[in-house]
This record gives C-alpha cells, structure tokens and sequence, in this order.
C-alpha cells in the first residue's frame, strides 16, 4: 500500500495531530463512564504512577542523572498530605501544593550534592534516602502515625456534591487535571532554555560548560523540579488508596519507577504514560498468567521489553505508526529563520492510549 | 572493651559477606563496563543450586565446585541471549535489563524452593574461638580467608594474565579493543561467566551464616553495591577494604551512638561514603580517568 | 516484609463451657436456643440433604432467631454457588505466609471434593469458589484487589486477608461497603479492639492478638522465673512494635524487667550486632520477636556468645522445620514458645483423628502444600472455622456478621486447635482466640508445657 509521508508543520500533519489529540481526549473523558468503578480506579492510579515516572524521566532522561531515592519523595509528599488532613484538618486541595513545596524544597537540598556527584555516586546518595525514608518515618512516630501508619477516613476524599459524579470518577477527573497540568508543564520545561541546557549537559558536560552552561545551578533545579512531580503523585496516591505506612514506600518502588521510565521510553515526555500503564497493568496481568510466578513474568517481561524495544515502548509506538505513515522532519531551517512549529505526533498520540 | 573489640569481630565478619558481593560487582564492572543489578539474586540461585546439588548426595565440597562452574556456564550463556543484544544501546537499558533478571531469578527460586528458610550445610567447622568473652566462630574466620584468597586471585589475573588485560581493554574502551584485534564478545562473555562463578562462591560462602532463602540477598546486595562503589569500582582491594569498613562502622555507630541505635545504623556508612566521595570520587582506590573532550 | 503472621493461639477448651456459662445470659441473641447438635456436622452428608430440603426450610435452625425471606440481597451467594475471597503475599519479602492465602484453594477444592460443596443454614449445599489475590505485602495493592473482589467478582465475604499494614489499609472500605473482611490473618490487636468498641464492625480477627502472646510470657515469667530481666530483639516494623508493647503493657506491676532492647529492618543482612549488644546486657531472658530467617540467625547467634538465656521465640517463627532445625538443634534444644495450634511436627498428634484428616487432605488435595509448615496448619484452621460457620448460617451478610459477632454461641470445634483453647466471641469481646500454650523445644519438637493460659475476654485491656 502507498505510505503517504507527513511532513511535521504541515496543515496535513497538523490535522492529524489535531484529530488524533481530539480522539484521545474523547476517550480519555469517557473512559470512567463506560469502564466500572474498580477499572476506574485502576486508571486513576496509572495516571499517578505515570506522574512519577515523568518526574524521574525529566531527571534521568533529560539530564542522565540516576535517582534511586524517588520512592522516598513520593512517601515525603504523600505523607505531608495525610498528616495536613488528618491532624491538622487542612483541606485536601490544599494539601498538594504544600506537599510540592516540600518536595521541591527536599530535593533541592539533596539536589545540592549533585554539584559534585556524578551518574553511579548520585544514585548512590539517592539509594540511602530511599534506604532511610521508611526507619525515619518510623523513628518520629508521634508525627506521622509510625509503623502503624495513617489513614485518611473516605467521607473526607468524596466528591462533592454539586458534582452528578461517584467518589472514582471525581478522583480520575481530579488527577487527570493534574496530569494535564504536569505534562503541559514538562513538555514546556524540555522545550525551553532549561531543558536544552540539560540536554548539552547530559551529553557532555565538559564542552557544554566551556558554552557558558552553569551545571550546578541547572542540575539542582531539574532534581528539585524532578523531587516535586514525585511529591504530587504521592499525595495523588494518598487521596486515592486513603493510606500510608512505612511499607508503602520501599526501595523497591523507587526502582519499579527506573523501570518503568526505562520501558516506557528514556527522554520522552509522552512515554511516561506507558510507564504508569506499565506499573499499574502489568503485575495485574501477571498474576493471572502465573500467581506463584508473577514477579517472574513480570521480570521476563521487562526483559522482552528490553531486547524487542530498547528504547521502550515510545519506540515501538513509533515503529507502529511508521507502518501507516511516515513521519518526515521538515528540511533543514538556516540558522536565522524561524524555528520549526513545536508538536510532533509522537509526543501527542499517546493520549489516545492511555484509557485504552 | 570486650565489647569493642567483639564489635569489631562481628563488623569484619559481615563486612566480609558484603565483599564478596562487592567484588563480584567490581569484576563484572571492570570485565564488560556494567553494573549488574542481579548480582546478588545470581549468587543466591547459585547457592540454592549447591544446595539442590547436596540434597541429592554430593558432598557439599563437590556441590559447591559443580555450582560454581554450573554458574560459570549459565553466566556466559545469559550474557550471550539477554545482554549482548542490548549492549550497544545505553547502559540504563543494560540495567534495566539485569533488574528483570533481578525479579525473575528472586521469584524463580520462590518457585523452585520454597520461601521456607533452609539450613546451608557448613563449610567449615561450626566451633568457636573464644578469647576472654570475646567469640570468633571459626567459620568467620574462613569467610574472611575466602575473601582474601579471591580478591587477591582477581587483582592478580587483572594485573598479570593477558586474559585480564584484555577484560580491562573492553570494558574502558570497546571499539578501541576491537580495533587491536581483542574479540571483544569473546571477552564480554569471559566477564559474565567470571563474575557469576565468583557470585556462586560468595552465596555459598555465605550462605551457612545468613540461611539460605530466597530472600538471603536482598539486604546484601544494597551493601555491597555501596562497597564496590566506596571502594573504587574497578579496584578488588578497594571493594574489601570498602565492604570491611562499612561492616565495622555500622556496628560500632549502632551500638555506640544512642541517636543513631540499630535502626538508622545503615545511615553511617551511607554518611561516610557521601563526604569521602565529594572529597575522592574514583572511590577509596578506584583509578581516575582523564577526560578527553 | 513485616510478618505479622500468623501465630497461634487459642482460646480456651475449656473456656467453652466457661464462656456459655458466664456469658449466658447478658444478650439476646446467645441466650437464644442452645446451639443446635445437628449443626455439628452439617457438612458431612450433603449430597441427599438437598432433595430433602427445599431452600426455604431449613432443618436446623441455627443458634439464634434470624429468620431468612428467601432472597439474595447481598452478592456473591446464589442457590449454586458462595464466592469467597482473599489477598496476600504470593511474591515479594512476605512470600513465606503466602501458603496461607493460596491455601484457601485447597480449602475450597477440598470442601468441594468432599462435600459437593457447604450446606447453609436453609439445607441447600453450594459450591464454594475462592477468589485468591497476590498483593505482595504492599497496602495499595491490598486496596486493589480488594476492590476488585468486591467491584468485579462480587464475593460474598473475605478471609484470611494478610498483614496489618494490607487491613489497615481497607479498614474504611469494607465499613463503607459493608463487606465483610473475616478471620484476617494479622495478629494485631486492634481488629478485635474496633470490632467490640462498635467502632469497625466489618472487620473481624482470627489469631491470637501478639499482645496476648507477650501477656502469656509475663505471666509465664512471672511464676516461674520472678524477678528476672529481659533483652528484646525486635523487627522494626507494625508486628514487632505490637508484640514489644503488649510485653511492656503487661509487665506493669510485675517484678519483671526489660533492660535491653535491639530492633533490626528486614535489609539488614544479619543481626549479629544486635545480638551481641543484648548479651553484653546479660539479661536472663532473650525475648526474640523476630520473622523466622532472623530468629534462625539470632539463635544460632546466641548458642556463640556467651550467654544462655531463657529464649521466648515469638510464635512468628515457632516452625521446627522452618526455623529451629536450619538454626541447628543444640542450639535449639530448650527454647520456650507458644501454640495454639497442634503442631504437625509434633509426634504426640500422630494418631491425632484430625491431624489425620488434615494430613489426608493435605495429600488428597494440597497440591504442593508442605503439611508441616506452620502457616499451612494456620490456614486449615481458617477453612475449618469457615467449614463449620457457614452450615449455621444463612446466605446473607446480615446474617453472617450476627453470627461472627457471637461464635461462642454457635457449634464451633475446630479440633486441630490445642486442648483447651477455643474459638468465642460475643458482644464485648471481639476476639475469637485469647489463649495460648507455653511450649518448649526439645529437640524434636514442641513439648506443652503446663495448661494454656487463658486471658477470654481480657484482650482488649491489654491493649493501649
């Protein structure tokens, strides 16, 4: 069949886009709708898995800096929600931002080290703020709630009333808003002067610097910026699952996030989507091929992932698409003229995924 | 001073299980380049199937060497059906690889064995050196040795055999190695199956003290990941003087420093590694590479 | 990783009689017709009961005046079929307790097997369908699943759910949903504490709460070895914290004393450290509350140092197999725990009746489950009390959830239980087992020391 080639910036690349984005958006309103409470919920929580794993991604992916410590600033930020709400009656909306401000603040502090540390020794650092998160939280137990945890009582977190919506549908509308918000935010932060210094930096830092790039100043922003998505998915997961405890943010969470940024896609903002689909729906479709083997299957799959895809399921999305239609970059601009139109399909269509 | 010096003992002892797996690390890593995630879940399929070797008759000696080579084979063969294909692409999707095989060999051996902790038949004598109210188990001490022995066999092969020269080549520079004539696969493949084989013998070495399930790793592994890094990951020395250190330091800031206490002993060695690394970051006795822009 | 398993305990035989006796008399619904004989084994000939029996007579009106209109409002439970379900850890740290949840498969296909199914209170058997779930210990997956037995599959009840942290975290949930989440497997001390209080009545325990375990070494302590002082190993996590406060709860006004106390996480890889430091105390008791690979290490720890103290093994770890042997037996030999369950490693029940019968099921139907692991025996007690509860009970929840409230009026004997140790419970007393049996090693397996000791109804008052 005759493959017809879009050219990016195009009106015809455009309108696919657009109708491609539309359709995306349809079904991603719908979805709650038509799916059940529980498959609701399911949606809900990729959308929060998904947050993380972008705001690993902006750190990783965009500046090769490697986080091993995200599982505790998602405990941090989930955990200044539950105390806000439950000791000091704070209303929950209000609690996110808060919880963002921590966050930043935590990983700026953190992020202070990274001046000096590089790839394997700043994963290091990071791994002994994952290692410590869950006995400290247990040490100050009067704070918050210690081994036993705290949990958020459910007729705090209903919807409210004026709205004709059920309790799940309520939350998946509330953090889809916030997933909007977030990707719009990233996509932004890529694209701009930042996200280009970080990129330099990340490919060679040594020549970027002598470009007059200041690590140290862009380095720590991009973790703090990278700590704070992983505090607002916490309090995302804390108005969800109504519960925290020590045991609810291990190492372990802070590597299944590494993964799934990895299998969903490094440097892409979009693949962060995959990413949630993957932590929420893969274990849950494990179980049912082999409930003694699951983590087996599971390991095997990151592993298929990773032979079939390496760069992870952005690339094979674009290898799908590709059997429909090319994709072309415009013709080299002059330096001079102006810069090529921002949106790439890539970068939009997974929307149409994500309620898949 | 009893007590002190008891610390001390009890820190090098389990600073010696944190060696073994630093130095498999630090072997893998200067042989092929990787970090390998899996480390410590190989080791602990290795000494389950030492174990498994030793269930159906062998003398635990004889079931410990047919492991080991057991794992040398299966380390080479993973490296050429998983690894080699991903190689080329960039190293986090090498260790996003090997996290895979984290999960499917922890949750393989669940399968296999069982989560019921089993007893690893002893190495050596279960006797006790007693000095005043200070206790040695003799099997410590045969850790300890174990350790010397294979950290000295590994700096030397590095250092004198052409093999090790080559392994260093590949992994600081693959299409260099290539270029002078190093059949670089052959090598990378050499690498893994090494580092296995030494995996197989720190989990079999360890294996009696920590009780063999297929959890016994888990713990370790963080350790010695901190060990080999501490150390310098291409120095074997430096992963044992690393893995050793930390073993004391945590017992001693456990027991002496009443804020820090058992729960938060970990933290100290964390600590210590993030100042000396600011100050040394090739590590303790890592080499330092000049960058060429 | 927390473990927070599955301990025995008891309730006391001869507490049953007690318990009729002295509660008799306070509430509506025991002081009812006495538990009915012919419910005893209801389960036994169901194959012509049915023709018999039409649904909307039943045969053996249960212990109380509940009287059933014939339908169904609550889901999960037709005229064919109850479903069932439960969660826990199948992968992850805590895959050790996980033969207790893919237990109730064997549960199921053995009362199916046996019985063609229960037979309810009405006299009409059903097939009984169990919904088992992998939530590897972390809560959010707990709420999942949860969830998805409630939402999707619509099961009539939960059992055996695994892990404090798991339960704590759909506590609100169940309430909201008024689903039962029954005979949880988690020694805490709150699901019996809510459940009395009124404040969660949805949620209902199973094992002896750890407090009560620590309660029957004081007391223990406190006869035999007055005065003494103790060091304590703990995991630093829900399950140790639970167990080491009821200890201290309960050595008020005793002239007992803990003096040293070491905790470890479930990362580190030994807890030599720890054990040497407890030593250096030279206290006369080793409290170990410690998950089995860590009780394994801190035995064989103490049999190198110099130091010999009385050892209480929390129940956690109480496994012959699975904790004393790999330890190695000398160093073994003579450790103090509690049951309240028959050990199946233990000689003495080997012409048991029902260690007999738990062995033949085992083989019949287990498919792989090791009969002499604890955890495996923890479940059976679980699909015993469930064997024998449904038979009394009508299919609804309402029903259901009158008669949990007050198991020591209904016909239950659950037979691998130890001597004198019985399941009750009634208004003010949420606890269905509060009795435990001091047990010692002895090399080959646990020997019963004295009678149980027995706290019926005093729980709650051990708890802060």
């Amino acid at each position: 069949m005759a493959k017809k080639t879009l050219v990016r910036g195009t009106p015809a690349h455009r309108s696919a886009v657009l109708a491609l984005s539309l359709l995306g958006a349809v079904v991603v309103v719908a979805a709650p709708f038509v799916f059940s409470g529980f498959r609701t919920f399911q949606f809900t929580m990729a959308m929060v898995w998904a947050i993380a794993v972008l705001g690993l991604n902006l750190l990783t992916g965009y500046s090769g800096q490697i986080s091993l410590g995200h599982s505790a600033f998602f405990g941090i930020g989930a955990y200044t929600s539950v105390i806000l709400i439950v000791d000091h009656d704070v209303p929950y909306l209000l609690t996110l931002p808060v919880a963002a401000l921590v966050c930043f603040i935590a990983g700026f502090l953190i992020g202070i080290p990274a001046l000096r540390l590089q790839g394997l020794y700043l994963a290091l650092m990071t791994l002994g703020f994952a290692i410590a998160f869950p006995p400290l939280v247990r040490r100050f137990e009067s704070f918050t709630g210690g081994v036993q945890g705290k949990s958020i009582r459910s007729s705090v977190m209903a919807a409210p009333d004026w709205m004709p919506l059920s309790n799940d549908q309520y939350l998946y509308f509330l953090v889809l808003v916030v997933v909007v918000v977030l990707f719009t935010l990233a996509r932004f932060l890529v694209r701009s002067r930042v996200g280009r210094a970080l990129t330099a930096l990340r490919d060679n830092e040594i020549p970027a610097t002598t470009m007059g790039i200041y690590p140290a100043r862009y380095k720590t922003l991009v973790f703090a910026v990278s700590a704070m998505y992983a505090g607002i998915a916490g309090v995302l997961y804390a108005y969800v699952i109504r519960f925290v405890a020590p045991t609810s943010f291990l190492l372990t969470l802070a590597i299944i996030l590494l993964a799934a940024m990895v299998v969903g896609g490094l440097a892409t903002v979009a693949g962060a989507i995959f990413g949630g689909i993957f932590i929420q729906f893969v274990p849950f479709y494990a179980e049912e091929i082999n409930q003694g083997l699951s983590e087996f299957v599971f390991g095997s799959i990151i592993i298929a992932v990773m032979l079939l895809m390496p760069g992870g399921f952005m690339e094979g999305f674009r290898r799908i698409r590709n059997l429909v239609v090319n994709v072309a970059d415009p013709p080299v601009v002059p330096p001079g003229a102006a810069p090529p139109p921002s949106a790439t399909a890539a970068d939009e269509v997974p929307a149409t995924t994500t309620a898949g | 001073m009893e007590r002190f010096i008891q610390l001390v003992f009890d820190g090098i002892a389990t600073g010696s299980i944190y060696s073994l797996v630093a130095l498999a690390i630090v072997l893998i890593y200067r042989s092929t380049g990787l970090k390998n995630l899996a480390q410590g879940e190989m080791a602990m399929f290795s000494a389950f199937v030492a174990w498994q070797f030793h269930a159906w008759g062998l003398g635990i000696w004889l079931a410990a060497v047919l492991a080991i080579i057991a794992s040398f084979i299966g380390g080479m063969a993973l490296q050429r059906v998983i690894i080699r294909p991903v190689q080329d692409k960039s190293l986090l999707t090498v260790v996003i690889v090997t996290l895979g095989l984290f999960l499917a060999f922890n949750s393989l051996a669940g399968g296999i064995w069982g989560y019921i902790i089993k007893a690893f038949p002893p190495l050596f004598p279960s006797n006790v050196i007693s000095m005043g109210a200070v206790r040695v188990p003799v099997a410590n001490i045969g850790v300890f040795m174990v350790l010397v022995v294979l950290a000295g066999g590994l700096a030397m092969m590095f250092k004198f055999t052409k093999i090790g020269l080559a392994m260093r080549a590949v992994a600081y520079n693959m299409e260099t190695s290539k270029l002078v004539g190093i059949r670089v696969n052959n090598v990378l493949m050499l690498g893994w199956g090494l580092a296995c084989a030494l995996g197989a013998a720190a989990g079999i070495f360890v294996a009696p003290k920590l009780f063999l399930d297929p959890f016994m790793m888990f713990g370790v592994l963080i350790y010695a990941i901190a060990a080999a890094a501490f150390g310098g990951l291409d120095s074997p020395f430096g992963a044992v003087l690393a893995g050793l250190i930390i073993g004391v330091v945590e017992n001693l800031a456990g027991s002496y420093i009443g804020f820090i206490g058992s729960d938060l002993k970990i933290l100290v060695p964390l600590f210590l590694i993030v100042v000396t690394l600011l100050f040394r970051p090739q590590g303790l006795l890592g080499h330092k590479y000049v960058v060429r822009v | 990783m927390k473990r927070t398993t599955p301990r025995r305990i008891t309730a006391a035989l001869a507490g049953f009689a007690l318990v009729l006796a002295a509660c008799g008399g306070d509430d509506d619904s025991d002081a009812t017709p006495d538990p009915e004989p012919p419910a005893d084994e209801p389960a036994d000939e169901p194959a012509d009961e049915p023709a018999d029996e039409p649904a909307d007579e039943p045969a053996d009106p249960p212990a109380t005046d509940y009287e059933w209109d014939g339908s169904y409002p609550d889901p999960g439970v037709d005229d064919e079929v109850i479903k069932l379900g439960t969660s826990g850890p199948m992968s992850g740290p805590a895959s050790a307790y996980g033969v207790i949840t893919s237990g109730f498969n064997v549960c199921a296909d053995y009362i199916n097997g046996e019985y063609g199914g229960i037979a309810m209170a009405d006299g009409v058997v059903r097939e009984l369908e169990y919904e088992v779930y992998d939530d590897g210990y972390d809560p959010a997956n707990t709420v999942e699943n949860v969830r998805r037995l409630n939402e999707q599959d619509g099961v009539f009840f939960m059992t055996g759910v695994l892990g404090t942290p798991p339960n704590t975290a759909i506590i609100d949930y169940v309430e909201d949903e008024e689903f039962p989440n029954l005979f949880v497997s988690t020694g805490a001390s709150r699901w019996g504490r809510d459940f009395q209080s009124g404040e969660y009545q949805w949620t209902m325990g199973w094992q002896p709460a750890y407090t009560t375990e620590s309660a029957v070494y004081v007391e223990y302590l406190e006869e035999n070895h007055p005065g003494s002082t103790v060091a304590i190993l703990m995991q630093n996590d829900d399950y140790g914290r639970d167990y080491v406060d009821g200890f201290k709860l309960s050595l008020e006004g005793t002239s007992i004393e803990v003096i040293a106390e070491q905790t470890y996480e479930v990362t580190d890889p030994t807890v030599d450290q720890q054990v040497t430091e407890l030593a250096n105390s030279g206290a006369d008791v080793f409290y170990n509350v410690t998950t089995p690979r860590f009780a394994a290490q801190a035995i064989t720890r103490v049999g190198q140092l110099d130091w010999d103290p009385i050892h209480l093994l929390n129940n956690v770890s109480a496994s012959v197999g699975g904790v004393l042997v790999p330890a190695g037996i000398e160093a073994s030999t003579g450790i103090l725990s509690t049951q309240w369950f028959k050990d199946p490693t233990d000689p003495n029940w080997d012409d048991d009746p029902a260690m007999i019968e738990y062995r033949r099921v085992m083989a019949e139907y287990g498919g792989g489950q090791d009969p002499d692991d604890p955890f495996t025996m923890f479940m059976w007690t679980q699909c015993e009390l469930i064997k024998q509860l449904l038979p009394q009970t009508y299919p609804t929840r309402e029903h259901l959830m009158q008669n949990v409230a007050n198991l020591g009026a209904l016909n239950i004997e659950i037979d691998v239980l130890l001597p004198g140790i019985n399941v009750s419970t009634e208004p003010g007393d949420g606890y269905p087992l509060e009795a435990m049996q001091i047990v010692q090693f002895n090399g080959e397996f646990f020997e019963t020391i004295g009678e149980p000791i027995i706290f019926d109804g005093q729980t709650a008052d051990m708890v802060n």
